[in-house]
């Protein structure tokens, strides 16, 4: 018999192995591959049309200097994670790589694409319009990507 | 004796008095009623003698592991010159009601030691300490 | 006429003090995700704040005595102490969120990084509590913390599609979403209404400010009034980020985007007001978070504790303020995410909610504290009916936290 001690170790073993330990022996699944690729194409979404907004308002006069640049920061910070965590999952099959393909380079985008954003803010507000378009686009392909792949 | 005390009839220890809050006249925080202390006279009947106040007692109370450790942390602060608990005898307590009131004031008390301890070391030193900000 | 300005003031203060970083993160995230499909709950959190406000505050006036002070009565000392230290854990990760939060609102208002901002914010928290009279520091919070109300004006001036947000009101968890994060948001807002420190605060408050029966209607018509107009200026977030973000699929995470949709409303003065008024809001929970976590330990112990006495009196509950203060901004420097923080603050706020509430409905049915104060049978209907639903709350948080992967 394992007595009150007992129980609480035991449960704190299994919650620590569901936590830490399982996700890495377990070997990746398509599925979920597949899921990692979808929360990462969402964060960048977010992020891509977030900064399309903050970019237009601030061409509008709306926003202030210091806001901005929080944004922008918080939108790099956060695609660099997503950026991380997708490379950190292995590939498990052909499926899983054909899914690589099209996640890894739209992340890979949206990063420039935000860094180029912040530079026309400063340079050149008028030319904002290209960089919200650009923008744009982006992030509609990375919702179809969530879509198909969802 | 005070004429006008107030105690509850009967006073159950339990609920009237353990885990209570004790105050001075004026109103100043003493503690917890951690514990009570009894006597049993010839005549077999028991007698509450004091309230006692203080982490130590409070440990004994709660036992177990966390009891012990809550005694023994007590018990370290604890200075040579310090007596252990704060003992109030029973026959200072003026009234019991949602909190107990005693007669003496708290200043009478020995300080407990870990409240002397940071007032010395830490809060008394830091500026604005002797101002109240009502 | 003076006890009408006191009146409009206390409520003026109670709207401004609803709102917290627990708010502005629950309710911008879900309103992202779920446009007004979650709004019932915060109305019905807010109904659950009044109910056991009132109470607290019942139970602080008649018999002087706070919450904490009872639950170690009514409880005994081994349980009460395990509901210290569930409370205090809970208290001080708000505490931590709080600091984060005046941390983030001025990277937005100096683009200087947060990190950096957060030991000058703690400094500067400990230093307002050290310092500043009770009532003046919870008015100047409180009253600065209304500006927040440019959500609700943003809401009117925004492109707002009235017809889908009205029809969201009533309908399920959308097609992007399931019932498993749909539960997991409405405990998150269920948990950022009825916030613990809440009622240790007003309660301790209250006996410092010796209220009497007297200033019962006072404090009933602060929290009756005051609260559901702070409820309002949740609900104005959320709907902000319900018309800005659905329709672009963008979830929120940063405080940034929560107040997005004011500077695209309002322009620079708007986007100013608000990162005044989260600044605000932030700083001033993080006082009176910082203050129930010292009511919290002092009021189990029985030691001096509170602001109307001289700090060199009530050494032990300053060491415990003080020492809280700089646990929650080394809390924040390990670089975790303040939203995330606050999420995960609200989670466990939802675990613990009973070991606050369920003390108040039996000290506020007890005749030998409140005499003939003690709860009729509506306002014990009401107390039991939210007591069942915080124990489910409580005991679906954890679940559902790791079901949804905390609501990914």
């Amino acid at each position: 018999m394992i007595g009150r001690p007992g129980w609480i170790a035991l449960s704190g073993a299994v919650v620590a192995f569901a936590a830490f330990v399982a996700p890495v022996v377990i070997p990746t699944s398509f599925d979920d591959y597949r899921k990692t690729a979808v929360q990462a194409a969402q964060d960048a979404l977010g992020q891509v049309r977030t900064v399309a907004l903050v970019v237009e308002a601030a061409r509008d006069g709306r926003t202030l200097k210091p806001y901005v640049s929080q944004v922008f920061w918080q939108s790099r910070e956060a695609l660099g994670t997503a950026q991380k965590e997708m490379a950190a999952e292995e590939v498990p099959d052909a499926r899983a790589k054909s899914v690589e393909a099209q996640i890894v380079p739209l992340l890979a985008a949206s990063i420039r694409q935000v860094n180029a954003a912040e530079i026309t803010l400063d340079d050149d507000v008028t030319a904002a319009g290209t960089a919200v378009r650009e923008l744009t686009d982006l992030g509609d392909q990375l919702a179809v990507f969530v879509g198909r792949y969802r | 004796m005070t004429p006008h005390r107030h105690r509850p009839d009967p006073l159950r220890v339990d609920f009237h008095l353990l885990d209570r809050q004790i105050i001075d006249p004026a109103g100043q925080k003493m503690g917890k009623v951690d514990d009570v202390e009894f006597d049993v006279d010839e005549h077999g009947r028991t007698t509450i003698t004091a309230l006692l106040i203080g982490q130590q007692p409070l440990g004994e109370r709660i036992g177990g592991r966390l009891g012990q450790w809550i005694s023994a942390l007590a018990h370290r602060m604890r200075s040579d010159s310090d007596p252990g608990p704060l003992r109030i005898p029973f026959d200072d307590v003026i009234e019991v009601d949602s909190e107990i009131t005693i007669g003496l004031r708290r200043e009478l008390f020995d300080t407990p030691p870990l409240e002397r301890w940071l007032r010395d070391r830490i809060i008394g030193r830091i500026p604005g300490a002797r101002d109240a900000r009502k | 006429m003076k006890r009408l300005f006191a009146i409009t003031l206390g409520i003026l203060t109670a709207i401004g003090g609803f709102v917290d970083i627990g708010d502005l993160v629950a309710n911008s995230e879900a309103g992202a995700r779920f446009g007004l499909r979650l709004a019932w709950v915060v109305v019905v959190g807010v109904v659950g704040i009044c109910v056991y406000a009132e109470m607290a505050s019942r139970v602080a006036a008649v018999s002087r005595r706070p919450v904490f002070d009872l639950i170690r009565e009514r409880l005994g000392a081994r349980i009460a102490l395990a509901n210290l230290v569930g409370s205090y854990l809970i208290t001080l990760l708000t505490l931590g969120a709080e600091i984060g939060g005046v941390a983030l609102a001025l990277h937005l208002a100096s683009s200087v990084h947060y990190l950096l901002w957060v030991p000058l914010a703690a400094a500067a928290v400990w230093v307002v509590l050290w310092r500043v009279k009770f009532e003046n520091l919870e008015r100047f919070f409180g009253l600065l913390g209304l500006t927040l109300v440019v959500f609700v004006v943003a809401l009117f001036t925004l492109n707002t599609d009235w017809a889908r947000l009205g029809s969201e009101l009533t309908s399920g968890p959308p097609d992007t979403e399931n019932w498993a994060t749909y539960g997991y948001f409405a405990i998150a807002l269920f948990a950022a209404a009825m916030t613990p420190y809440e009622v240790f605060f007003l309660s301790s408050g209250g006996v410092e400010e010796n209220w009497t029966r007297k200033d019962l209607v006072t404090a009933r018509v602060n929290v009756f009034v005051g609260f559901p107009l702070g409820g309002l200026l949740s609900l104005g977030v959320m709907a902000c980020a319900a018309v800005v973000f659905e329709p672009l699929s963008v979830s929120v995470d940063s405080i940034g985007q929560t107040t997005l949709p004011v500077a695209m409303a309002l322009g620079k003065v708007g986007l100013a007001i608000v990162i005044i008024g989260v600044f605000a809001a932030t700083f001033g929970a993080a006082l009176e978070t910082g203050l129930s976590n010292g009511y919290t330990i002092a009021q189990y112990f029985g030691w001096e504790w509170g602001k109307r006495v001289a700090p060199r009196q009530a050494a032990r509950f300053h060491t415990v303020v003080l020492t809280s203060v700089v646990l929650g901004a080394a809390l924040l420097l390990t670089t975790v995410d303040p939203v995330e923080l606050t999420e995960y603050s609200l989670v466990f706020s939802a675990v613990v909610l009973p070991l606050t509430y369920l003390p108040i409905l039996i000290v506020a049915n007890d005749r030998d504290y409140l005499g003939d104060q003690v709860n009729g049978p509506i306002r014990n209907l009401l107390g039991v009916t939210y007591l069942v639903v915080i124990l489910i709350v409580a005991i679906a948080a954890i679940p559902l936290m790791i079901i949804t992967g905390a609501g990914q």
